[in-house]
């Protein structure tokens, strides 16, 4: 494998598009499916952008035939991935930033009504299934991989591709799609996505000024251990006001009293031995001990693990 | 026997109960729990599958092993179940502004 066949490279490519030659690339792909005539190419500076002129486009045109012709098209580019029990194999590829990528920009259109399933068909996102497609029988075609490497997010229609420049930031840290600061991914009009260790977060989170109470209010315990990690366990205990109660190996219960609370609010504090990261949950008030706490997290099931991971 | 990897726990039960219904792996393996955020599961990988079988019962998960499997998440280590019945539980939390208790989400 080249290093331009690299699916992370190509993914995670931030370089702006050589323009000619992705639309080359496209009309050889518009001519697989049946189409003799070139489409027109817009441009837009990101699947947000392309979204709106989409929008715009069929507002403005007379569209009858398109249902039918964008099924075809649906049709042929979902052809051309791989089945979807050869993905699923890829397990370990879920968390990696070759496949997020492509989940947090859905998310992040999602979030902002500009996806339905059936745009966004072809782009460089499709890179990730590279390494399971070209190891089945079926091999993955190359017309497609040219594509893939000289493109990046597109809507495609039988008259006029909607494509999309690549983000101009994209930072990844310790295979993960991350930023406590800012944008995790950045397009040139300012479409972005925010993420915490490839999980989409409100932009309010990179917020440096970040105040401790806000982890209480996050209801995901994977994304509110990423808060504690922000803010930093001690800002946290300091900041919340944390009264420990009890404490029993690596873990420690505590009582916050937070302004607007009816009840005492009664936290566990533990770390993921295998991560070695802080995280709290909240426990019932009426516990007194961690190991309580413990035994109270499991319905009442004792607390004595024969495995903890 | 009771083995916790981060929001999913097994705990030994004697038997599974007569009415539990057969749940099919996908395929990918048995998703024991998955992330909505994150898009994570607690898998019991499909190479596994003919040695597991998942069931349900009244809202309740059970997994019978017939011979030791793993369990595997891309935040936590890997977890090796013997051979047993489990009843499948989720960690839960109390959330203090709403006063409702509730699974632990990732």
């Amino acid at each position: 494998m080249s290093k331009t066949d690299d699916p992370e490279l190509i993914v995670l490519d931030t370089i702006p598009i050589d323009r000619p030659k992705a639309e080359n690339c496209a009309f050889r792909l518009h001519k697989r499916v049946g189409f003799r005539k070139p489409p027109d190419f817009i441009w837009c500076e990101s699947p947000a952008e392309c979204y709106q002129a989409y929008r715009g486009y069929l507002r403005t045109t007379a569209f009858a035939s398109a249902p039918t012709t964008q099924k075809l098209l649906a049709w042929f580019f979902t052809k051309q991935k791989p089945p979807r029990s050869v993905r699923w194999k890829r397990h370990d590829w879920l968390s990696a930033p070759v496949y997020v990528l492509e989940r947090l920009i859905r998310q992040e259109l999602q979030q902002h009504s500009m996806y339905n399933h059936q745009l966004f068909l072809v782009g460089n996102h499709d890179a990730a299934w590279y390494h399971t497609y070209k190891d089945s029988s079926a091999g993955f075609p190359m017309d497609y991989w040219a594509f893939v490497k000289a493109a990046s997010w597109c809507i495609p229609l039988p008259n006029v591709w909607f494509m999309s420049e690549r983000p101009t930031i994209i930072r990844v840290e310790d295979q993960r799609i991350h930023s406590y600061t800012g944008p995790a991914v950045l397009y040139r009009d300012g479409f972005a996505v925010y993420a915490f260790r490839s999980i989409r977060v409100p932009p309010a989170y990179t917020d440096p000024a970040l105040a401790p109470h806000m982890v209480l209010h996050e209801r995901n315990a994977e994304l509110r251990r990423e808060l504690v990690k922000k803010i930093g366990v001690k800002r946290l205990v300091e900041g919340l006001v944390a009264e420990p109660i009890d404490k029993w190996n690596d873990y420690e219960l505590l009582k916050i009293n937070v302004p607007g609370m009816r009840t005492q609010a009664v936290y566990l504090k533990m770390i993921n031995p295998s991560t070695g990261d802080t995280h709290i949950e909240g426990v019932n008030p009426s516990v007194k001990t961690c190991k309580e706490a413990l035994q109270w997290r499991l319905g009442g099931i004792e607390w004595d693990p024969d495995i903890l991971t | 026997m009771l083995l916790v990897q981060g929001d999913v726990f097994l705990h030994s039960v004697d038997t599974i109960p007569e009415s539990a219904t057969l749940l099919k792996p996908n395929p990918t393996g048995h998703v024991l729990a998955e992330g909505e955020a994150t898009g994570h599961y607690h898998l019991i990988p499909k190479r596994f599958a003919t040695v597991t079988k998942l069931y349900e019962d009244h809202g309740k998960i059970y997994l019978a092993v017939f011979r030791a499997v793993e369990l595997i998440h891309p935040e936590h280590a890997t977890v090796v179940v013997p051979i047993g019945n489990y009843e499948v539980g989720r960690v839960r939390e109390f959330d203090p502004f709403t006063e409702e208790i509730r699974r632990v989400e990732d």
